[in-house]
């Protein structure tokens, strides 16, 4: 079984350590096959940033997304963009504090959630909107939230982990919640 | 096939130095190159017979030239490579083997031209090189062209004409790229030649030394000389030995004076020492 | 698993860590895009095993500096991309010439010339067989991924130190800089260089029956002559046809003679399809994604993909294109592989599907331009 995810929003929103984190926790912690591939402009801030995963229990044949099966989009403008890669009836994560969720298409099923300003009220700092979204990522059921947990420890700089894993479970607690809630299209 | 073997009497001293099976060797009759590789086996010789160099750990190298055909002769782990790549042939060996004692033994065209980055590259590293520039100021190989240091108005089978280009100077050259020992010799005196072959070859780090050399045949005949003694006469009467002298005083004038003499001489860390004491220290965990 | 670590990294760090593990003791590189960052990463990684890495004046200095190590005995390689490859011309003829093991990492990217330095490209297949004058062996790899980028380097040193042949990976961007989660097994079969016997009087070019003369180092005694000229056993210059065509002919009878070490291919798909679909290196998996999505729409689709380009498992190629309705081969030039193909399966027509990108196609594209041109 072979699921596409695609990743995208803005240089500077942590959108590759967050795709990178989702790789790194399905290869070193599961027993799935992962590719991903990355596409960013030359800037560091305010550009396109985007990452394609491929998750599958087989062989992985092309490594990028073509027709998502999942996509978390994380501002506006690439969610606008992207969208044409992501097949209809697909789960699409946004950050409805950047992205309007009543301009997607009618056919995703969306879970809006504001990852920027959980993570500012939350944690006091808007940098780990991504990782609020990763936990939120975790109820998908995709990648055990674990693993993620694992992969933060030991990928990310050891005085930003507890931050890292305050906002991961921040944001499976806010998708639950979510999940729960019958106002949710 | 049967071979055919052909003994060859040991009659010079220093065939002990040379695949004298090859000889005798394609050089032409009056060709300076010879008197540099005399003086430098001499040394090496020396050198070995004082049991202060191991020559199994010599590595002779030349790129494309007729300087660099001696590597094709010379009794050592020798090699003859691609043009003007004899520099960083030398300097991966080196580098991979910190016990190798290479020595470049090339000629100008191919380290000053084709070359001269590595050349200056080398220099800037301090890379444990001794490098020979045997500068007889033409292709000879190719038949007597320019080169890099061939002399503003000398006529070549290129600038027939005249040579309208300025030529490197080579000790202000390599001195302001750096190295540890920048020396320039003459075939005219091959005493002291050899003996900047002896103290350079027991240094680390970069060392040039630029020997003025001859090429009656291709260069000289253009030049008007109707012999090897005559041009042998004009490189003695033109250079000048000088002690003291900075490296940016040192001339390269035909028609005034080639300065020859030692004219850096330091003694910092090779290139070589210190990424194996990094390397070391790395694995070590201490860096 | 045992003596397996996983990793998930790029080609470029695959490519790397395939190189540690066949040995590598010397790297010399010159940055370019897309292979800098298997420079740095190497640069962190190689010294804490004791490797020296070394960055040159330009790749033209790179390359010889591994020749050189490679004559002191060590394991050495470089890696570059279009620009820089051009640059190493002389270099690859030199290591064919005076059979030095050298590995090359190739990360091809648009051209011609600096084209655009960050998109993958594949028109560098003439190039990595033919770039240098003369005529020379040379054994060319392309992985089609990160798994391949760590085993197919472990190969290529193999081959390399076996043969004394320089060894190209013939990678691109797409997969230097993809991630995969990659099986990296402790326990790879590693080749090394045979030696002379110590005080054994050495000629360095004398062969045996194997066609490979032993291998002495500098510093070993044996007076090694390199000679980069065309010579005879002893490395003296012998400007002779007699000698020219021993030595050729030894020289690429090396690769010719071994080409079952040599070769490999894959092939995907049902049996008996509508296509073979031919492809390599990155294109291979957009070829793969597409007979997956052919399989929905009932087209069959068979996918051969060669992982040694030079030389092509020329066999194995000739059987399966026997099989299939149609032979299609899809690239991103305007027909390099192509001409190959045509040469090895001479007895049908071969198709060809040039794609042109800057980025990899998707397989829903590649599907639709091949159900333009086979009618199945």
């Amino acid at each position: 079984m072979r699921t596409e995810i695609i990743l995208a929003g803005k240089g500077g929103q942590g959108i590759l350590l967050a795709g990178y984190l989702i790789g790194y926790s399905v290869a070193k912690f599961t027993n799935y096959q992962v590719s991903s591939t990355e596409e960013y402009g030359a800037e560091t801030r305010g550009t396109d940033s985007k990452m394609d995963i491929v998750i599958s229990d087989e062989e992985i044949d092309f490594i990028g997304a073509e027709r998502a099966d999942v996509a978390i989009f994380m501002f506006k403008d690439q969610a606008a963009k992207y969208s044409r890669l992501v097949r209809d009836g697909a789960t699409v994560m946004i950050d409805s504090t950047l992205v309007d969720a009543s301009t997607l298409p009618a056919s995703w099923r969306v879970i809006d959630l504001p990852f920027t300003e959980l993570a500012e009220k939350g944690l006091g700092t808007p940098r780990v909107a991504n990782m609020v979204m990763l936990g939120a990522f975790t109820t998908l059921g995709l990648v055990p939230l674990d693993a993620l947990e694992s992969a933060v420890r030991e990928v990310v700089s050891p005085r930003w982990v507890d931050l890292n894993l305050k906002a991961l479970r921040l944001g499976v607690e806010e998708a639950s919640r979510k999940a729960v809630n019958p106002l949710t299209r | 096939m049967e071979a055919i073997q052909v003994s060859v009497p040991r009659i010079h001293p220093l065939d002990d130095y040379l695949r004298t099976d090859r000889l005798p060797h394609t050089l032409c009759p009056g060709c300076g190159i010879g008197i540099a590789l005399n003086a430098f086996l001499r040394a090496v010789s020396e050198l070995v017979g004082e049991g202060r160099l191991d020559r199994k750990n010599v590595l002779f190298v030349g790129g494309i030239g007729c300087t660099a055909r001696t590597s094709m002769y010379t009794m050592f782990d020798s090699a003859h490579v691609t043009h003007g790549r004899a520099i960083p042939f030398a300097t991966g060996a080196r580098l991979a083997n910190p016990n190798i004692i290479p020595v470049v033994f090339s000629g100008d065209g191919d380290l000053a031209g084709i070359g001269g980055n590595h050349l200056i590259h080398a220099a800037r590293r301090n890379m444990d090189l001794l490098v020979v520039v045997i500068n007889n100021m033409t292709y000879g190989l190719t038949g007597g062209q320019l080169s890099p240091t061939t002399p503003t108005g000398h006529y070549t089978t290129t600038t027939p004409y005249g040579n309208p280009e300025r030529p490197f100077n080579l000790i202000p050259l390599v001195a302001a790229a750096g190295g540890n020992y920048v020396a320039r010799a003459s075939i005219t005196q091959p005493e002291v030649m050899k003996s900047y072959f002896k103290k350079a070859l027991l240094k680390e780090g970069f060392r040039l030394i630029e020997v003025v050399s001859t090429c009656p045949e291709n260069y000289g005949r253009h030049l008007g000389y109707k012999s090897p003694s005559d041009f042998y006469l004009k490189i003695k009467g033109v250079v000048k030995m000088r002690s003291g002298v900075k490296p940016w005083d040192v001339k390269y004038d035909w028609n005034s004076e080639i300065t020859i003499g030692e004219f850096v001489d330091r003694n910092e860390p090779g290139f070589s020492r210190l990424l194996h004491e990094q390397v070391r220290k790395v694995m070590a965990g201490e860096n | 698993m045992r003596g397996v670590s996983v990793g998930y990294l790029t080609g470029n760090q695959a490519v790397a860590e395939g190189a540690m593990a066949a040995g590598l003791k010397f790297y010399a590189g010159y940055p370019i895009t897309p292979a800098s960052d298997l420079f740095e990463y190497l640069s962190e990684k190689l010294p804490k095993r004791g490797g020296i890495v070394y960055q040159g004046e330009d790749e033209i200095a790179s390359i010889v500096a591994a020749i050189g190590a490679s004559w002191s005995g060590a394991k050495a390689m470089t890696a570059t991309s279009g620009p820089g490859f051009s640059l190493m011309a002389e270099s690859i003829g030199l290591a064919a010439m005076t059979e030095t093991p050298v590995v090359v990492a190739v990360n091809m990217r648009t051209g011609p010339s600096t084209g655009i330095a960050t998109t993958p490209g594949q028109g560098d297949v003439m190039q990595s067989r033919w770039l240098s004058h003369g005529h020379y062996p040379v054994v060319v790899y392309a992985p089609t991924g990160v798994q391949d980028s760590f085993d197919l380097t472990i190969k290529a040193f193999n081959v390399a130190e076996a043969l004394r042949v320089p060894a190209i990976i013939l990678s691109d961007a797409a997969i230097a800089h993809g991630r995969e989660k990659v099986m990296m097994r402790s326990d790879v079969p590693v080749v090394s260089r045979k030696k002379p016997t110590p005080g054994s009087k050495y000629l360095p070019y004398e062969a045996g029956d194997d066609l490979v003369p032993p291998m002495a180092a500098f510093g070993e005694g044996f007076n090694v002559l390199v000679e980069s000229l065309q010579h005879d056993e002893r490395g003296y210059y012998v400007p002779t046809s007699h000698a020219f065509e021993k030595l050729v002919t030894r020289l690429n009878r090396k690769v010719d003679d071994n080409r079952k070490m040599i070769v490999e291919s894959r092939v995907y798909g049902e049996e008996n399809a509508d296509v073979l679909l031919v492809a390599f290196g990155s294109y291979a998996r957009v070829a793969r994604g597409a007979a997956r999505r052919a399989r929905e729409e009932g087209f069959r689709v068979r996918v051969f993909v060669p992982i040694s380009i030079w030389p092509l498992d020329e066999e194995g190629l000739r059987r399966e294109a026997s099989r299939a309705g149609s032979v299609v081969v899809m690239e991103n030039n305007l027909g390099q592989l192509y001409r190959e193909v045509q040469r090895v399966v001479r007895d049908r027509d071969v198709g060809f599907l040039p794609l042109l990108k800057v980025e990899l196609p998707t397989p829903t594209e590649a599907l639709r331009s091949l159900r333009g041109m086979v009618r199945a």
